[in-house]
């Protein structure tokens, strides 16, 4: 047991206590507690990656920490184990950080809420299993924080249960995750059948041989559709991949996460923007070694990721309510990583997980703080003319919109440039391939910069708009600037936002002078194959491609900024087409197609039908007969010496018959 | 050192088994108006019943002559322990003898948990029910019969208890039940009668059966015996339990046994060990039939598909603790019937491949035929039932996986599932008690009246739909995957039934708890006072600790895992896990300990 496992129990600890005794504290005191202990989580993540994880040379950066066997049956094994390595590493940092700074805003945004405790005790647990998801060292301990991170979401987004839709969302959150988790489940079985073990790594201090170890030895799988059955790498891929589109919100799963904004908005910050809907790439990305020998699974990651981008992208254009911007905003990103992973670019993704982290974060909480100034209105179409009354959320916002903008210099373009260049000079899946994808990714990048641009303008600029109708009488007092508590943890992310791209400036812009810390760090914990090549890997090649990249996106960043700017000043209330406001129907398509069918299934034919008619009927048909026959013995005892002669004449010739004919 | 224990010179088992009888038999004796003292009575004799059983597992101190301690359940030996045994009926050659392996004694901690809970929650309920005498004897007297079935090492004598514990759930419902108590006490009885007399039948064979293949095989049948003597684990014989059914053996060519005693026997492990050889000595049919004929018994009592529909009816009229008793233990009964006899006593009839396509097709179909009804129910109590359906459909596809995963796993969800089920039971108790109604519309909006109930509510809903770090999980997990072993058809269908679990346990939870409350006689409603609220908490604890660290448990049941395992796939531990994959193609040269390179690092950093 060392500092790791501090990382993960302090949250816990924190959870405990609040969820038993945190209804008989103080806000002050709660709000404490739960920062507390996720500034402990932090200062323990800090000090072991930096302390303990960097010294170390760099192919034996690994450090594992052994609990307890966990499960052990059978040739089938788990512990609760815990492991470090770069890759966890970046995860624990980002997490904690914006982790910490998002429960300090909590108890401001927060404060006065019913059930103040209950918040803070699953903001609290949901650390811990994030930690766990992130910090695990075999697959099922990681499937227990995978799930974990989902309960928490689905509490959080229920928190307000007294809401039917909120109670609906969380519902919808936490089905639609189970169907992902369905696939990602069934992947680690088929990879346990296959390999013998769910251990990441070898540890031979205990014994364990690693899946990753044994999927560097095999083979590398074709890129068809027949691989994609075969029962090999590329199934244990493809449904581990299932298991990302639930968690991660790709097409098809990512129905629940829009709804998820029912939930108050430090979570949608924290759990449906900066972390828990990064796990998907996380996974991805931690079994990379499984990824790269299945072309056929990774050319599916890339198509969806894509897809998904440029999908909820448009529809993120035309949604009213600025938290499901946001969310579909986040959708969209969500795509552009798993883009980055499909390409094999995996480091690019985690890099710009990271960076999203920042300003996707730092865009939810400047929402959250116009959302309480504004007495709980989330409609843009009430707003307009902000800035006068919020500067500090205004001005910090204005960071994390030119972030995720791709606008050069912010952090947002050096993650998002990276990912457009690998993906276009991919090869493994053909010249063809490579340019449609990084046309999309292209496309996403101008709608992304369109949408945000409104949000911006809608919120900030032009005139303030109020509802009409609003019956809190709310709507002519001046909005208050958030309180400190808020506004600093807006600046500190602002701040990043800006500046964490630089950890990772791709080597083709500065022309290597300046290292790209992030790739060289996460190195030894991405795995690559020779046929999976990625800019990572062949650098000469691409300077100048480079380059010329980075000015096409830095000018569709602009433009993107520029044709909002232009349109929305003009029209803030333009109306978008009706299908991209109703989001392209997908929900009521899905309750037709799938819902429907089960409930009346259920109902209808296996209910009322199979169970009461055929079965019970069969069985209470049974018992009438045996009635029936009672009643027919009954005569047969009258006492007619007659009747039993020939019963007695009867029963002897079917025996004899019997005898006969066998 | 095998488990060991004597109060005034009677073992430990007898005790365990008798004490609630005897409670019942107490309280016949007192004036049925002073209903305070039975019922407070009553609580405390079903504690001490439960003190008693726990020696089981911890030892015994010795304490004078009286009471001859000793340690408690050896991991490390297969097989029974803590063994009784006694003449009984000489003249067909049934004994008094009880013993328990792991998997019984879970059970039986299981059982006097659940007694005391039972007991303790029909407080308030039967106060306003009548007639508290009888209800209290009854119930006493059906933990005996429960234990007696867990503990009897004699077919005959489990069969006694079998037919016994019967009556008295039978009056339970009959009596103290909901509206249509009568209709769904008989069709209990019946359906599981019906059961039951297939299985004497299918006993009596066996028992007749016995000599014969002892004395066509009488090595190989020693052979067995001493196979299912030895722990896999530890390598430890049992030599109690080995010697008692040499003996069975020995009598059956024993020309001076005394007058009045038969060469047959009725001997469990006896039993068992003549298994394997039946196939040789009558051929397969004759498997199959016996298998058959406890099959049927079994999965009536389990209840699986097509056989389940007394348990919705059964349960929607049982007392809250006639309902926890049936889900947590009577049920189990089924499932242990399975794993205690159908497996290995016919081993050559459970993995017969047609036989157990059978099976495991039944138990799919229950388990996402259960979890699609329970969708559908408008009543909280029939939801529970026909989750049930589902969930028992696991235990019971782990079972014929026939691989220790599954197995184990489906030991695992017999125990979830009487914590879980019992406690989701509990629950709707005391909605009823407040409400007088199961009905889920209802309801609605109870998380802002009843904020520790519906807490509660919520974890065990959570621990029901199999989230990691709680019991259902590790059970799940493990059956799944060992289903997905025997083959991974089976294993994708079975967990689309997970999918469904958590469909309609959220669903339930969001129609009674969440929302605005409507109805206008849900605005006053009571939490939980301090009773009800203390029920729960060894299952609370349970879930948890089962969830977090389901070692110990484990231990206890993996050495009769091993043995089921060896018995019904010989080959097993020979070949490896990797024995009967289907997609076996590509499977690595050594599946357990694979890629033990010299490069222990996953990247290809050598580029």
């Amino acid at each position: 047991m060392n500092a790791l496992t501090l990382i993960v129990l302090a949250p816990l600890a924190g959870a405990i206590f609040l969820g038993l005794f945190g209804g008989r504290l103080g806000e002050r005191l709660i709000g404490f507690v739960a920062s507390a202990t996720v500034f402990i989580s932090a200062a323990a993540s800090f000090y072991v990656f930096f302390a303990r994880l960097l010294p170390l040379p760099e192919e034996s950066r690994v450090i594992h920490d052994y609990l307890f066997t966990w499960i052990n049956v059978g040739a089938f094994r788990t512990d609760a184990a815990l492991l470090l390595d770069p890759l966890s590493g970046i995860y624990i940092l980002f997490i904690t950080f914006v982790g910490f700074l998002i429960h300090v805003f909590a108890t401001g945004y927060m404060k006065g809420e019913r059930g103040y405790w209950r918040f803070f005790a699953y903001l609290n647990l949901f650390m811990f299993m994030m930690l766990v998801l992130v910090l695990a060292d075999n697959f099922l301990l990681m499937f227990v924080g995978w799930e974990g991170v989902g309960l928490c979401s689905y509490l959080l987004i229920g928190f307000y249960y007294d809401k039917t839709f909120a109670a609906d969302a969380a519902k919808k959150a936490f089905i639609v995750n189970r169907i992902g988790d369905f696939g990602f489940a069934l992947g680690v079985m088929l990879l346990f059948l296959k390999a013998g073990t769910i251990f990441y790594f070898d540890d031979p201090a205990r014994g364990i041989g690693g899946a990753f170890n044994w999927a560097m030895q095999q083979p590398f799988e074709s890129l068809t559709a027949a691989a994609i059955f075969g029962g090999g790498l590329t199934t244990i891929a493809a449904l581990m991949f299932i298991g990302a589109t639930g968690k991660s919100a790709q097409l098809p799963l990512f129905v629940w996460l829009p709804d998820a904004m029912a939930g108050p908005t430090p979570v949608s910050a924290l759990i449906h923007a900066a972390t828990m809907v990064t796990a998907g790439v996380y996974m991805v990305s931690r079994a990379s070694s499984i990824f790269i020998h299945a072309p056929a699974a990774m050319l599916i990651i890339a198509v969806v990721g894509a897809a998904t981008a440029i999908f909820a992208a448009t529809i993120g254009l035309a949604q009213w309510d600025i938290k499901k911007v946001l969310a579909y905003s986040t959708i969209s990103q969500l795509g552009y990583m798993f883009l980055a992973c499909g390409v094999g670019a995996f480091t690019a993704g985690i890099f710009h997980v990271f960076t999203h982290a920042f300003f996707k974060a730092l865009l939810f909480l400047g929402s959250g703080s116009v959302i309480v100034a504004l007495h709980h209105e989330q409609d843009m179409r009430n707003m307009g003319g902000l800035k006068k009354y919020l500067p500090v959320t205004f001005w910090t916002m204005v960071c994390g919109w030119l972030a995720i903008s791709g606008v050069p210099l912010f952090s947002g373009f050096f993650s998002k440039d990276e990912i457009l260049f690998n993906v276009y000079s991919s090869t493994q899946f053909g010249l063809v391939w490579a340019r449609v994808l990084w046309f999309v990714g292209a496309v996403t990048a101008l709608l992304t910069a369109v949408y945000m641009t409104r949000l911006m303008v809608l919120t900030f600029f032009g005139e303030r708009r109020s509802s009409s109708g609003h019956s809190h009488g709310h709507d002519h007092s001046t909005p208050h600037e958030s309180s400190r508590a808020m506004t600093v943890p807006l600046i500190i992310l602002a701040i990043g936002a800006v500046v964490v791209g630089y950890l990772g400036i791709p080597e083709g812009l500065s022309g290597g002078g300046i290292p790209n810390y992030f790739e060289r760090l996460l190195e030894p914990a991405i795995a690559t194959h020779a046929a999976v090549r990625t800019a990572g890997n062949d650098v000469e090649a691409g300077h100048s491609l480079e380059w010329i990249l980075t000015v096409v996106s830095s000018v569709i960043a602009i433009l993107g900024i520029l044709a909002g700017w232009r349109w929305f000043r003009t029209k803030p209330l333009w109306e978008p087409p009706k299908i991209l406001e109703e989001k392209y129907r997908v929900d009521e398509a899905y309750d037709a197609a799938v819902i429907q069918p089960i409930k009346a299934a259920s109902t209808g034919l296996l209910w009322k039908f199979v169970d009461v008619r055929i079965i019970d009927g069969a069985v209470n048909g049974a018992a009438r007969l045996a009635a029936a026959v009672g009643t027919g013995l009954r005569y047969m005892q009258g006492g007619l010496a007659r009747a039993y002669v020939a019963m007695v004449v009867l029963g002897a010739l079917l025996i004899i018959g019997y005898f006969v004919t066998k | 050192m095998p488990g060991h224990a004597e109060i005034f010179g009677i073992g430990i088992l007898s005790w365990v088994t008798w004490l609630p009888a005897i409670g019942s038999l107490i309280i016949l004796f007192f004036n049925r108006e002073k209903n305070d003292r039975i019922r407070w009575f009553a609580n405390v004799w079903i504690v001490i019943c439960f003190l008693v059983s726990i020696p089981l597992v911890t030892g015994l101190f010795s304490m004078g002559g009286l009471i001859r301690g000793g340690p408690g359940y050896d991991r490390a030996l297969a097989g029974l322990q803590f063994i009784e045994d006694h003449d009984w009926i000489p003249l067909i050659g049934a004994r008094y003898t009880l013993g328990i392996d792991g998997l019984a004694l879970v059970l039986i901690m299981l059982t006097t948990l659940l007694g005391v809970i039972s007991v303790v929650c029909s407080w308030s309920y039967i106060r306003e029910k009548g007639r508290e005498k009888e209800y209290y004897v009854v119930l006493l007297l059906l933990q005996s019969g429960m234990l007696g079935a867990f503990v009897s090492a004699d077919l005959f004598l489990f069969f006694i208890f079998w037919e016994v514990m019967l009556v008295p759930m039978y009056f339970l419902i009959g009596i103290w039940g909901g509206k249509n108590r009568l209709y769904s006490a008989i069709k209990f009885f019946l359906y599981t009668l019906v059961g039951s007399v297939v299985m004497l039948l299918a006993v009596l064979k066996l028992y007749f059966i016995f000599p014969d293949v002892v004395r066509a095989q009488r090595p190989q049948v020693e052979a067995t015996a001493r196979q299912i003597a030895v722990s896999q684990e530890t390598g430890q014989v049992n030599d109690r339990m080995l010697n008692l059914a040499l003996d069975a053996m020995r009598r059956v060519d024993d020309r001076n046994l005394p007058s009045g005693y038969v060469s047959s026997t009725f001997n469990i492990t006896a039993l068992t060990s003549i298994g394997p050889h039946i196939k040789a000595v009558f051929g397969l049919s004759l498997v199959i039939w016996l298998f058959i004929g406890f099959a049927l018994s079994f999965a009536i009592k389990v209840p699986m598909f097509p056989f389940h529909t007394w348990l919705p009816d059964a349960h929607y009229d049982a007392p809250t603790a006639g309902s926890v008793i049936l889900a947590g233990v009577l049920l189990k009964m089924g499932t242990y019937g399975f794993m205690r006899f159908s497996l290995p006593i016919f081993p050559d009839a459970a993995a017969d491949p047609s036989v157990r396509k059978v099976m495991i097709t039944l138990s799919i179909i229950g388990i996402i035929y259960g979890a699609l009804v329970a969708m559908a129910q408008k009543d909280v109590k029939k939801l529970i039932a026909y989750s049930s359906v589902s969930h028992l459909g696991f235990v019971m596809l782990g079972l014929f996986a026939l691989n220790p995963s599954g197995i184990n796993g489906a030991v695992m969800q017999m125990i979830n599932h009487g914590i879980s089920t019992g406690a989701l039971f509990l629950l709707a108790g005391i909605l009823y008690e407040r409400r007088h109604t199961y009905e889920i519309a209802e309801f609605g909006g109870l998380a802002s009246v009843m904020p520790i109930f519906s807490t509660i509510f919520l974890i065990v809903t959570l621990s029901s739909l199999g989230l990691p770090l709680t019991n259902n999980f590790i059970g799940e997990f493990l059956t799944l995957r060992g289903a997905f072993e025997a083959r991974v058809l089976w294993g994708v269908l079975a967990t689309t039934g997970v999918i469904l679990g958590a469909a309609y346990m959220l669903w339930l939870y969001q129609r009674v708890f969440f929302g605005p409350v409507t109805n206008p006689a849900n605005e006053k409603l009571k939490d939980l006072d301090r009773r009800e609220l203390w029920q729960f908490a060894p299952l609370i604890f349970l879930i948890f600790w089962i969830g977090v660290y389901p070692d110990p448990v484990l231990s206890y049941v993996r050495p009769q895992t091993n043995t089921v395992v060896g018995l019904v796939q010989p080959d097993y531990f020979r070949v490896g896990p990797s024995a009967e994959r289907n997609l076996a193609e590509s499977v690595p040269s050594e599946p357990t300990a694979p890629a033990h390179s010299q490069s222990s690092e996953p990247d290809a950093r050598a580029k």
